[in-house]
């Protein structure tokens, strides 16, 4: 099967009914597939004023123009929909093994429509395409289910999506996961899939993948693998450490928010960083994707017995340092419960730093925790706790935070506690410290997201060259280029890792040795500029105005109190005309 | 006193997080990792520096900062360091 045949499988969940169609193979060199194409389609057949968790809303599944070749890491696949969490398009990524066997179907992408009037699982098997009862398996973790499929499918070698008892339950912060531990995070992405009763699919594939130039691709390939290989981020830091290389880079340059963003560095880094996962001998191996010559999983087995993947940086921030905690089994066990749950560890642990903000303030009474454990900071019982109580949608407090931290902190009367753009919880990096990634913070097209144009690379890595943290000259042009060619990589389907390695010429001579499409790199760059309009544009069609391009009001009010960057504040504002006028849109912000 | 922290792939494959500089004179940064190799080898048998550092050039990635402020912000290798400063020393590292 040749790559640029783009065939899709429609699914009607109400009726249903399967068919399959063949895309017009032009918007292959528009959109490229994954992020780019599917946000097209989404933007062309829903009505972006839909209710993201009725029938009407269409959930897409679709992998990346190159997924399933022999890459360097092309494995990665997408989830889009219109979220429930913030009101804007969710385009959702995800690594492992799923997006290339679905591939290896024939099947470039799914589109889901409508509500199966009871759980459902959709089988496919190359061409031999199903929906299924899925009744016994709702309620199961993630696991579980994932197990369970495979062996009543009797195809140890499918790969599982699915999701976890928190999309079940319509948690606005629940996510996709497939191959056990992987997760199509953000942006409550798994709540659209349990609103249509849908909670599995199943993929097995064996077709080959023919490409324009098979022998030159090979060469290339090799020559980035190398490359790969030789880089200081992709050939060393990640594979010794994973992204749990980070925490003491950010701690030490300060801007690693802690106790809900209050303060910038934590006295307890050394306690969960990624050197203690190593020398507390919890790490047992790194795992790698579908062709990923880096190889950043972590593969852990507590003392405890519990085991599985992860912490990633952000997973073990968002439990340990922004909810105070230096226990690294607590942070690992709160993060492996989201991967059975199927909860954005993210928004869960960034939910329980907000409601431990609120707590301490006063603002949530003592019997609203029905007997819990205190939400304050430093408690590790609590962020084991309560992450099990809002996967499952129990007590008050389950209920509540289940919503994302925005609507918990909007119920007890002050969503300025929630550290969230549009809704979307912040990550693990503080925006007064970074001008450059807080305008991308503001600017995103799903809502608070650091993967969308990750400044921190220059502004604090050095990737591709550093650039002053608190400098404002030239950032807006920075945060454009990242961000569009962040769009580009979404949809080629590699993954953003790469981005280490590899320049925007590397993906060039992938896709067009892949391809035959002959593009330059100005061509290239100009498919993830007309993705990232077509998001803006999706967005103003739902209702989100540019005035919401804003950070909460504690970057512009509250000075970094600690570490090498006290004193700061966001100037993001600053810096919003000039990307206004660089991404074509009028002084208010507005795209036509 | 001049405290010296590795950290990251750099801390674990030389067994070392920490070293202290008895130092009274002003110097540069490059003057004082030179200086704190060779206190690191007689430790370790172990070299960094070539990690960091490639002729008189950072390589792409490497983070050293001083009192937290990272010395690409400023003169690179030719910023100068005094007593009571506080080094930290990465090797590349990076993610999401």
């Amino acid at each position: 099967m040749n790559i640029l045949e783009a065939k899709v499988l429609r699914v009607n969940l109400s009726s249903k009914s399967i068919s399959s169609e063949q895309l017009d193979s032009n918007l292959l060199k528009t959109y490229f597939g994954g992020r780019g194409l599917a946000s097209k389609i989404l933007a062309d057949e829903i009505d972006p004023k839909v209710d993201a968790l009725s029938p009407e809303n269409k959930l897409i599944i679709s992998v990346g123009l190159l997924t399933g070749l022999a890459g360097p890491t092309t494995g990665r696949y997408m989830a889009i929909t219109k979220s429930p969490l913030t009101g804007c398009i969710a385009s959702s990524n995800s690594g492992g093994f799923f997006g290339a066997e679905l591939r290896k179907t024939g099947h470039f992408m799914i589109i889901f429509e409508g509500k199966a009037s009871e759980p459902t699982y959709l089988s496919i098997d190359d061409d031999k395409v199903e929906l299924r009862d899925a009744s016994h398996l709702w309620g199961l973790n993630v696991h579980e289910t994932t197990d369970r499929l495979l062996e009543e499918t009797g195809e140890k070698k499918a790969k599982v999506c699915c999701i976890g008892p928190a999309g079940e339950k319509l948690s606005k912060i629940a996510s996709i996961m497939n191959d056990k531990d992987r997760a199509a995070g953000r942006s409550g992405v798994g709540a659209v899939m349990g609103s249509k009763n849908l909670k599995a699919i199943v993929a097995k594939g064996s077709l080959s993948l023919e490409i324009a130039e098979k022998e030159k691709f090979r060469e290339i390939v090799r020559e980035k693998n190398k490359k790969s290989k030789e880089d200081g981020v992709s050939g060393e830091g990640l594979p010794a450490l994973g992204t749990k290389v980070l925490d003491n880079i950010i701690n030490q340059a300060g801007l690693y928010p802690t106790n809900n963003f209050q303060y910038c560095t934590f006295d307890g880094v050394n306690e969960i960083s990624g050197e203690a996962l190593v020398e507390k001998k919890y790490l047992v191996k790194n795992k790698s994707c579908f062709s990923c010559p880096i190889g950043c999983g972590r593969s852990v087995v507590l003392p405890t017995g519990d085991k599985g993947e992860g912490p990633e940086y952000e997973s073990g921030w968002a439990f340990g340092t922004d909810c105070g905690v230096r226990d690294l089994i607590s942070v690992t066990k709160a993060n492996f419960m989201c991967n059975e749950l199927g909860l954005d560890t993210i928004s869960a642990g960034c939910t329980i730093a907000a409601a431990m903000e609120l707590y301490e303030k006063g603002y949530i009474p003592e019997e609203d925790l029905e007997h819990g454990p205190k939400l304050v900071f430093g408690s590790s019982e609590a962020v084991v706790y309560y992450t099990q109580k809002m996967g499952l949608r129990e007590g008050k407090l389950g209920n509540l935070m289940a919503e994302g931290s925005y609507r918990l902190a909007e119920h007890y009367g002050h969503p300025e506690y929630a550290m969230t753009v549009k809704k979307q919880e912040l990550p693990a990096y503080d925006p007064r410290g970074v001008q450059g990634h807080g305008l991308q913070y503001a600017t995103s097209n799903r809502g608070g997201c650091h993967v969308r144009g990750y400044m921190i690379s220059p502004e604090v890595l050095g990737y591709p060259e550093k650039l002053e943290t608190q400098q404002l000259e030239g950032k807006a042009q920075w945060v454009k280029i990242f961000q569009d060619l962040t769009a580009v990589i979404d949809s080629l389907g590699f993954c953003l890792f790469s981005s280490f390695p590899f320049r925007a010429d590397d993906y060039l001579e992938m896709l067009n040795a892949a391809t035959g499409f002959n593009m330059t790199t100005e061509e290239l760059m100009a498919v993830g500029e007309r993705i990232w309009h077509l998001e803006r544009i999706f967005n103003q069609d739902a209702g989100i105005k540019p005035e919401e391009d804003i950070l909460p009001q504690r970057f512009f009010n509250e000075p970094i109190p600690d570490g090498p960057q006290k004193g700061a504040v966001s100037k993001m504002r600053e810096l919003l005309p000039e990307y206004y006028k660089l991404r074509g849109w009028d002084e208010s912000g507005y795209a036509s | 006193m001049i405290t010296v922290n590795f950290y990251t792939t750099l801390s674990l494959m030389l067994g070392v997080k920490e070293i202290l500089v008895d130092s009274a004179a002003e110097q540069s940064i490059k003057e004082l990792l030179e200086q704190v190799e060779e206190i690191v080898f007689q430790k370790t048998a172990k070299r960094f520096l070539w990690k960091l550092v490639e002729d008189v050039t950072i390589r792409r990635g490497t983070i050293i900062l001083i009192n937290g402020r990272n010395i690409l912000d400023s003169n690179g290798l030719n910023c100068m360091v005094n007593p009571g400063d506080t080094i930290a020393v990465f090797p590349p590292g990076g993610g999401g």
